[in-house]
């Protein structure tokens, strides 16, 4: 995990207009998504740290203590080849943040613009982006990210491509159906009669009101991302041993899971916990900036 | 209305043929190869050449793939290379057990779901709502895969409550297959006994791959109740003085079904997505697993009929959730 | 109600953590039915001419009879279909009597159904024809010289133990050739669609039925010519989730599970009432190396990486499953040499990199599968730690066997980790694939072209017992010390049962012996 993008990340989200503060407030004040930003918080910080929070190397096989049940020496105890649990979790946090934050990047940097550009432009090459979605869309994630990845060879980075291939599709659609509704808006129109170039029309008006709804589908979308990964190392299709990724421990340690239950339970549990922040923080977010949402029902 | 479904179709099967061409073309560079996946590592040379030429797979890729169109417009869809049977066989074999799996997690996710939503929607704000959204939180965010395997250990092996993997106790004999789903197929036979034993193999399989189902209908119900509690004419009817009950279910919960309505499509649309790896747990004889071994052994012609298979389903289930849009709403119209 | 929901759940999820009491529950299936949880989601057909996994194989030798069998203690043919035979004085052609008998369709077994059975193997040609194919030149070859006589002319000498090899396989198996013929169509005249998933044997069992990934039912035949069998029904139940197989013998649905891991079948031992039972296979697990890719080419970097390897700690992965022998031919076979001078050793190995001129170490990748046999990923995990140590980065792709063998097949891996079966069990076998390159094989894929391969066509001609035994110890040696082959392990098979289960063993060749003997207590 990088953490330059994130200061540069808050530092942006420090300059915008106060209505987005307001969005971000009302985000922080809702007890749910409180929780998951400081889930998510604290997950960033161990995966920071993994280096210094980790008693053992993560990778470091120990054959003679195999199998330990947590003790003092390993808290969540060691796995089949004498691991140290926890430290492969704390390295395994900063995988399952990379999975997440470059498939969300990928799809979303691929979905949003042709999906704003064809449906602003609307046109032959607007129908072409829906038959290609379509086809994609005709198709569960799992499945579609399983043959990918097994047509790329199974590692973590064609991982994050396959789940990106198969995710861009919604991103697209949806930022296509915004652009289609705001190019009818009157003060696009103005923008375009005071002789506004497309691009300038779309960088300054339509792509703004497509942020909002892209970044809340993809708050939501972010724990399915986690899961489909997870899923993807579980039936052997995921990231490559002796990488410490989550779904891959579960996997392996699902054959222990009677007697050795700590072997999957832990790495479950992490990513779990892990999916749950997201999911509150989509939640919140959702409820925060979704305008149909706020403020009803009381 | 009917040109409109004409025109959907059409559409649909567009799409699909996009579809195959992609999945032809990734199961062709897939590194390996389908003969050495299915005779292993210790067949000779010239045997694998033998079974290479027998099914064509020595031939260019395009030739390759306009045989494959022309036996499909005859309606074949050619042998499975890893079961050495019909791929339609195949198809009527597992998927009904996919069919039923999958309904009934479909049937839980939304009855359940449905509950959830609008018991969280009606009590929006207070924190019985944040408790129920946190449970359900908690449901959306465990691996399926997981879930299975701790609620098998819990329920079958250490309560012993439920029976284990499978889709019918072992003694129970299957009976005699009408629609291929065994529930039904035990309805009609009047053979009660077979009807129980596969609704209990059902019920665990089914909890687990609707869960995430269940969560997904509850949010959206509960948002879309919360955004029809809004309205006026609710308020209006409160003020009427009706029952809650009334205002909720009758005014509210009509009007607020139809996104609802959509995910509950899309999600069953999805279970297939959830039941490769439920089916891998619970060794159910669905068209997940057969899928997974499909892609596993590159057995092509098994993976072209999936393929075909799923990406009909869905186009279905998007029209058919699409036309209930209309008939609830009479406004939509279709063009 | 939701509170009380939770607690549920929390001591729900507590009871998950604590261990399950010891012990086994009650049986659930009748006296007179065995129930056997196995994986069969990988069996193709259950046409003896095509049946080639250990599944489908095992499952056929109950369905057919083929002329022989082995002995237990496979030293030697015993009658099956065939009573008694004659070998010619130089060993190549075997006249067989056959003894009354019937197939399952009430057809008599006769000369004429063991002619159709062996050259249907030529026809076919599928996957364990050249079992066949490799020791009889053509399907001329097998002739009916009366209606209970067959004779059966060999390529070559011989023994009689090779003959067995041939002849006890269940490729050989004698189907019955009115009711394959019935069930022929145009575009499949052998019947082996038919055949797939329907029978046409006079074995001990009928088939009922195969439902894909679910299980298999076979019943008794009431009018086997060695008597019926004891158990009335024999259910095979597909559960690919070792877990699963355990869950479901703990709970009595099953009486016999196959497919336990290796501490699985640890925990299975200690509880009372139920039985494991073990026994050394003539399979073997080995990391091979590409002589094609450059380091490799050294004899020297071979034996580096034979020495810097940790045999104790694999053989821990495998919870001591295992024999940790290293020549090619396993124990408990004809000519097995016991010699295993590989032992870590990492100053020899880095000595030996130096010596190659590699000092400095490589890169390399090392190709592991998924799915086959558990601990696999896990020892090839080791291996990587291992080989740092000499200064070789490894890069280890987790990847599905027949990725693997894509890329093994045609010469462009680097290291892999893979695993041998014996086709049939003798030498012979094993010579061949690992020690000819002119076999195509492994010596072939990993282009290692030896001159101990005129050793192995020697071998096997010769007809002296002590002689080609120490042919055979001379080529295993060859290979050891030269050959492009860590082997680590021959795995032992191990079924666990409940404990009134008797007379099922585990056999060395299938994955257990007949269980048309088997009772119930």
């Amino acid at each position: 995990m990088d953490s330059s993008t994130l200061r540069s990340a808050t530092d942006r989200a420090a300059v915008r207009p106060p209505r987005r503060v307001g969005a971000v407030g009302r985000t922080l004040r809702n007890p749910l998504s409180l929780a998951g930003v400081l889930i998510i918080g604290a997950l960033i910080v161990l995966a920071a740290l993994a280096p210094y929070l980790a008693p053992y190397n993560p990778i470091q096989t120990d054959v003679i203590n195999r199998l330990q049940p947590p003790s003092r020496a390993h808290v969540f105890g060691t796995d089949a080849l004498g691991r140290d649990i926890l430290s492969r979790i704390l390295y395994g946090t900063r995988i399952s943040l990379r999975i997440a934050i470059l498939t969300a990047v990928i799809a979303t940097s691929i979905g949003a613009p042709l999906g704003i550009i064809t449906g602003y432009f609307r046109g032959r090459v607007d129908d072409l982006l829906m038959r290609v979605t379509d086809m994609f869309m005709a198709f569960p994630r799992l499945i579609l990210a399983m043959a990918i990845a097994a047509a790329l060879r199974p590692t973590l980075e064609n991982v994050i491509i396959a789940i990106s291939l198969a995710a861009w599709p919604a991103y697209a659609r949806l930022a296509r159906s915004v652009a289609l509704a705001l190019r009818e808006e009157n003060y696009v129109e103005a923008a375009r009669a005071i002789g506004a170039g497309p691009l300038r029309v779309l960088a300054r008006h339509v792509f703004p009101g497509v942020v909002s709804p892209v970044t809340i589908q993809l708050s939501l979308d972010m724990g399915g991302i986690i899961l489909t990964a997870a899923g993807l190392g579980f039936i052997g299709f995921g990231a490559q041993p002796p990488t410490p990724e989550w779904g891959v421990m579960i996997s392996e340690g699902r054959n222990y899971i009677t007697q050795q239950w700590w072997v999957s339970t832990f790495p479950g549990i992490a990513i779990s916990l892990f999916v749950l922040g997201f999911n509150m923080l989509g939640d919140g977010i959702r409820d925060a900036m979704d305008p149909r949402l706020r403020g009803r029902g009381r | 209305m009917w040109a409109y479904i004409v025109r959907r179709l059409v559409l649909a099967s567009i799409a699909i043929f996009g579809v195959l061409v992609i999945v032809f073309v990734l199961s062709h560079v897939i590194p390996g190869d389908p003969v050495v996946a299915i005779l292993g590592g210790q067949a000779r040379e010239d045997v694998v050449e033998a079974v290479r030429q027998r099914w064509g797979l020595d031939r260019p890729l395009h030739e390759q793939f306009f045989r494959f169109v022309g036996r499909l417009a005859r309606g074949d869809l050619g042998t499975s290379l890893a079961t050495n049977r019909p791929v339609a066989t195949d198809l009527r074999d597992f998927f009904p057990a996919t069919i039923e799996l999958a309904t009934t997690a479909i049937l839980i996710g939304a009855g359940a779901g449905l509950a959830v939503g609008i018991f969280s929607a009606v009590a929006h704000g207070k924190w019985l709502d944040h408790v129920v959204r946190f449970l359900s939180l908690i449901g959306l965010s465990m691996p399926v895969f997981w879930l299975g395997l701790v609620l098998l250990l819990l329920l079958y092996a250490r309560l012993g409550w439920l029976p284990g993997p499978g889709q019918l106790d072992i003694f129970v004999s299957r009976p005699p297959a009408v629609t291929g789903l065994i529930t039904v197929d035990a309805l009609l036979a009047r053979d009660y006994g077979a009807l129980g034993s596969a609704l209990s193999h059902l019920l665990l399989p089914a909890l687990v791959l609707g869960s995430h189902a269940l969560v997904g209908i509850a949010r959206i119900t509960r948002a879309s109740m919360l955004e029809v509690l809004g309205q006026d004419y609710v308020k209006v009817a409160r003020a009427k003085g009706l029952a809650e009950r009334t205002v909720i279910l009758r005014h509210a919960l009509k009007n607020a079904l139809l996104p609802i309505i959509t995910v509950i499509g899309i999600y069953y649309g999805g279970l297939l997505e959830g039941a490769v790896l439920t089916e891998t747990v619970f060794a159910w004889p669905g068209l997940g697993r057969y899928a997974t071994n499909a892609i596993l052994s590159q057995d092509f012609a098994a993976i072209m009929g999936v393929t075909i298979l799923i990406a009909l389903i869905f186009s279905l289930a998007n029209l058919i959730v699409d036309l209930a849009y209309g008939l609830l709403n009479p406004k939509i119209r279709y063009g | 109600m939701h509170i009380r929901q939770v607690l549920a759940t929390l001591v729900l999820v507590a009871l998950a953590i604590v261990p399950a009491a010891a012990g086994a529950a009650p049986s659930r299936v009748p006296a007179n039915v065995l129930v056997i949880g196995t994986v069969i989601s990988d069996s193709v057909s259950l046409d003896p001419a095509q049946a080639f996994e250990f599944s489908t194989t095992w499952v056929a030798r109950h369905l057919y009879d083929t002329l022989v069998d082995f002995s237990r203690d496979l030293s030697r043919p015993v009658p099956q279909l065939a009573t008694s035979w004659t070998a010619s004085a130089d060993l190549k052609t075997y006249t067989f009597v056959l003894r009354p008998a019937k197939f399952h369709s009430g057809n008599t077994v006769d000369a004429n159904a063991v002619v159709f059975s062996i050259r249907r193997v030529f026809a076919l040609k599928l996957a364990p024809s050249s079992i066949v194919t490799e020791f009889i030149k053509s399907p001329d070859d097998v002739v009916a010289i009366a209606p209970d006589r067959v004779r059966v002319t060999f390529n070559q000498a011989m023994p009689e133990v090779l003959m067995t090899c041939v002849l006890a396989n269940p490729v050989t198996s004698v189907v019955d050739p009115a009711l394959v013929r019935r069930n022929a169509t145009a575009d499949d005249p052998q019947g082996n669609r038919w055949l797939t998933d329907h029978d046409a044997g006079s074995g001990p069992y009928i088939l009922i039925g195969w439902n894909r990934n679910l299980k298999i039912e076979l019943k008794a035949f009431d009018n086997y010519w060695r008597g019926r069998p004891k158990m009335g029904r024999v259910f095979i139940q597909d559960m690919p989730e070792p877990t699963a197989q355990l869950l479901a013998l703990q709970q009595g649905d099953i009486d016999v599970a196959m497919n336990l891991l290796p501490a699985q079948y640890k925990q299975v031992a200690a509880q009372p009432g139920f039985a494991v039972k073990s026994t050394p296979t003539f399979s073997l697990r080995y990391l091979t190396m590409n002589v094609g890719f450059e380091p490799f080419a050294k004899v020297q970097v071979r034996n580096a990486i034979k020495y810097a390897l940790d045999y104790e700690a694999i053989k821990r992965l495998y919870e001591d499953t295992i024999d940790p022998g290293q020549t090619i031919v396993p124990a408990g076979m004809f000519a097995h040499l016991k010699d295993r001078p590989y032992q870590r050793n990492l100053d020899r190995a880095r000595a030996l990199m130096r010596e190659a001129g590699y000092e400095r170490g490589f890169k390399a990748e090392l190709m592991v599968p998924v799915g086959i046999d558990p601990p696999l990923p896990d020892v090839a995990a080791k291996m990587k730690e291992d080989l740092a140590q000499i200064g070789i980065e490894v890069d280890v792709k987790v990847l599905r066997n027949a990725d693997i063998l894509a890329v093994y097949r045609t010469q462009k891996h680097q290291l892999a980790i893979q695993r041998w079966g014996a086709d049939y069990p003798d030498p012979d076998n094993l010579a061949k694939a690992f020690a000819d390159f002119d076999s195509r094989v492994l010596a072939w894929r990993n282009q290692w072209d030896h001159p101990v391969k005129g050793k192995v066509k020697q071998a096997v001609l010769e007809r002296d017992p002590a002689k080609r035994e120490a042919l055979y110890r001379e080529i295993q040696k060859t290979v050891l010390d030269e050959g492009p082959y860590a082997i680590f392990a021959y795995p032992l098979r191990q079924i666990a049962m409940r404990a009134g289960v008797k007379g099922l063993d585990p056999s060395a060749l299938y994955q257990t012996y007949d269980f048309s003997n088997v009772t119930k207590e």
